[in-house]
């Protein structure tokens, strides 16, 4: 009588699946469910609106141009972002990280890359009157260079 | 955030009902309640069915909601009508096939999601690409469809060349709520994993054990770095969970002696879907096509190869029209050229990428504390189909998983970022499809249904 080799390599490879798979639920069930609820401890006392800033506040940046930007877009305004690529991080610059933050945070208004194509100017660390163009309508945020300038004609 | 969560639920229902007339429209699910199983897969197809047009209408400035309503309401109309839904005689329904175990795997799968749901609903939004990528397409489809297309191209809102797939679907949960919420939209994203197990049930009821579904189910989706991935919203998991039901389907009706088209449909949206997820998607879809010819060839069956090729087109259908339309837009990433991949003096001056990626690569898919032993459990269902002589199966998994890691390690080759910073970011995620695909099959090689074992 032959012994079946590849049968019982075969069964015993199978047996060795059940036993890793039933090894990984039993060993990641209590990982997972730590998991879940150390993140859920973490954020449960946050109020929506810190929610909301979240992603910038911990980066840090601080929303206050984008709330003050916010208060006087329109929903179908196009912006052109005026500011300078000041260094920030490693992977990327002042701008970019504002950037980031207005795609998301001043929808439905959309940015555009070019001066020619947007309704306004959302100006941080610079001042409008450097782009040489006309404002029907210009907003400063205190006496920091942070403003809102609405082009004329659009 | 009741209401919102409410508004969520109720379209995540609606993505099911819409799968379901997926299902009944071609016949795969009738008045026979032998087929009724087959519902399982109803929700993630729901999903497909109507991501998958209003990603492509929303680059015409179509609003997805508007795609997806009209769709959806068009389909559960047809498939009412189709099953005469008002005429009784429908047989109660029954829920068999499970064995205790089975359902007490489910039941502990069920208990782990549910518990999830409050951190789901409660994580803000935090990782950067997240942000500057996904949810930015997202809320742009969402807020201001008609400037969506122009402003997608620009490059503005995330990388322009990556697909709108897992962005619709976030914006459609939008609509649901009536609102942007980065925080609640989490949900979306666990439902998608809530769905899994139940589909991967009905497309392998036939040829695999339910205690196997339901163990390989477990280990999948109560995996740490699953949910934990799934919290970021980064789109590597939903990828992950569109290809492992794909190769699930493909590899069951790989194996199967009958020609069983609800299989090969479920493939063909599966696997498409994927391929409009994420731009890795494309790869690992035309990688399932690969093996599923590969597979067939090995059957030998004309008519079973001409119902592959069909398919295949199909596959093709769903996911080159974003690789033409960013071709025709001149729509790329800066972070490689795929023509690298051709260019042997281009290979061989970077080759010092490639075993710092295979290292990686490799650690992270050991890393038992993030996925288990699912590797091991991959490769050891691979041993078994080699020395249980499974080989259309092992064709279609082996060919699968070659050009699937093969395209990965050429995607970090031929990358212009730096090598380090570029896996220390990115590994972790992009090997989630080859974890979740892989172990996807593996009910299908080990102790499977009477029938598979002898091809």
């Amino acid at each position: 009588m032959t012994i079946p080799w590849r049968r019982l390599g075969a069964s015993a490879a199978a047996l060795a699946v059940v036993a890793a798979l039933a090894y990984s639920g039993w060993k990641d069930l209590p990982h997972s469910w730590r998991l879940l609820k150390t993140q859920h401890s973490t954020y449960a006392g946050y109020t929506a609106a810190q929610k909301e800033r979240l992603f910038a506040t911990s980066i840090p940046m601080s929303m206050d141009p984008f709330d003050f930007w916010r208060f006087y877009l329109q929903s179908r305004d196009r912006y052109y972002l005026q500011m300078p690529p000041e260094p920030f991080s490693s992977f990327a610059n002042k701008r970019q990280i504002a950037q980031a933050i207005a795609h998301i945070y001043l929808l439905p208004a959309t940015e555009t890359q070019r001066l020619d194509d947007a309704t306004v100017v959302l100006s941080l660390d610079a001042n409008p009157t450097t782009l040489h163009r006309g404002f029907s309508d210009q907003h400063e945020s205190g006496l920091q260079e942070i403003y809102f300038s609405r082009l004329r004609g659009s | 955030m009741a209401a919102e969560l409410a508004g969520l639920l109720i379209v995540n229902a609606a993505y099911a009902a819409v799968g379901a007339a997926v299902l009944v429209l071609p016949g795969w699910v009738s008045r026979e309640p032998a087929t009724w199983y087959r519902l399982g897969a109803a929700y993630p197809i729901g999903i497909v069915a109507v991501v998958v047009p209003a990603s492509y209408l929303a680059l015409l400035q179509v609003p997805v909601s508007v795609t997806a309503t009209v769709l959806g309401i068009v389909l559960v109309a047809a498939a009412t009508w189709r099953l005469r839904v008002w005429r009784r005689g429908f047989a109660r329904p029954r829920i068999g096939n499970g064995s205790f175990v089975a359902r007490l795997l489910g039941l502990v799968i069920a208990v782990v999601l549910v518990y999830a749901l409050r951190t789901f609903a409660t994580r803000p939004l935090l990782e950067w690409d997240s942000w500057v990528v996904w949810m930015s397409k997202a809320r742009l489809l969402y807020e201001n469809p008609s400037a969506a297309p122009a402003a997608l191209r620009s490059g503005s809102y995330g990388q322009a060349p990556y697909p709108l797939g897992l962005p619709t679907l976030e914006a459609l949960g939008f609509g649901a709520m009536g609102r942007f919420d980065g925080t609640v939209i989490a949900v979306q994203f666990l439902l998608l994993a809530m769905g899994f197990p139940l589909a991967l049930w009905s497309l392998l009821r036939d040829r695999a054990r339910p205690w196997m579904i339901a163990l390989t189910s477990l280990a999948i989706v109560c995996a740490p770095q699953l949910l934990f991935q799934l919290l970021t919203r980064y789109a590597d998991v939903p990828l992950g969970l569109f290809v492992g039901l794909g190769l699930a389907a493909g590899a069951a009706w790989a194996v199967s002696h009958r020609s069983e088209r609800w299989l090969l449909g479920s493939f063909v949206l599966f696997v498409g879907m994927a391929g409009i997820v994420k731009s890795e998607g494309f790869l690992f879809a035309v990688a399932a096509c690969v093996a599923l010819a590969a597979a067939t060839l090995v059957a030998g069956s004309r008519a079973r190869a001409l119902e592959a090729a069909v398919a295949i087109a199909v596959v093709l259908a769903i996911t080159l029209p974003w690789q033409l339309y960013c071709a025709v837009y001149g729509l790329s990433t800066q972070d490689y050229d795929l023509a690298n991949m051709v260019r042997p003096t281009y290979l061989s001056a970077h080759a010092d990428r490639l075993w710092p990626t295979v290292t990686e690569l490799s650690a992270q898919l050991a890393d038992s504390n993030h996925w288990g032993l699912l590797t091991w459990v991959i490769l050891l269902a691979l041993a078994v189909g080699l020395l249980a002589a499974r080989w259309r199966l092992l064709t279609f998994a082996g060919t699968w998983l070659v050009l699937a890691i093969g395209g990965l390690l050429m995607t970090y080759w031929v990358s212009v970022l730096p090598v380090e910073s570029h896996l220390t970011n990115t590994s972790y995620r992009t090997i989630v499809s080859l974890l979740i695909g892989g172990a996807a099959m593996v009910p299908l090689f080990v102790f499977p249904r009477p029938g598979v074992e002898a091809e």
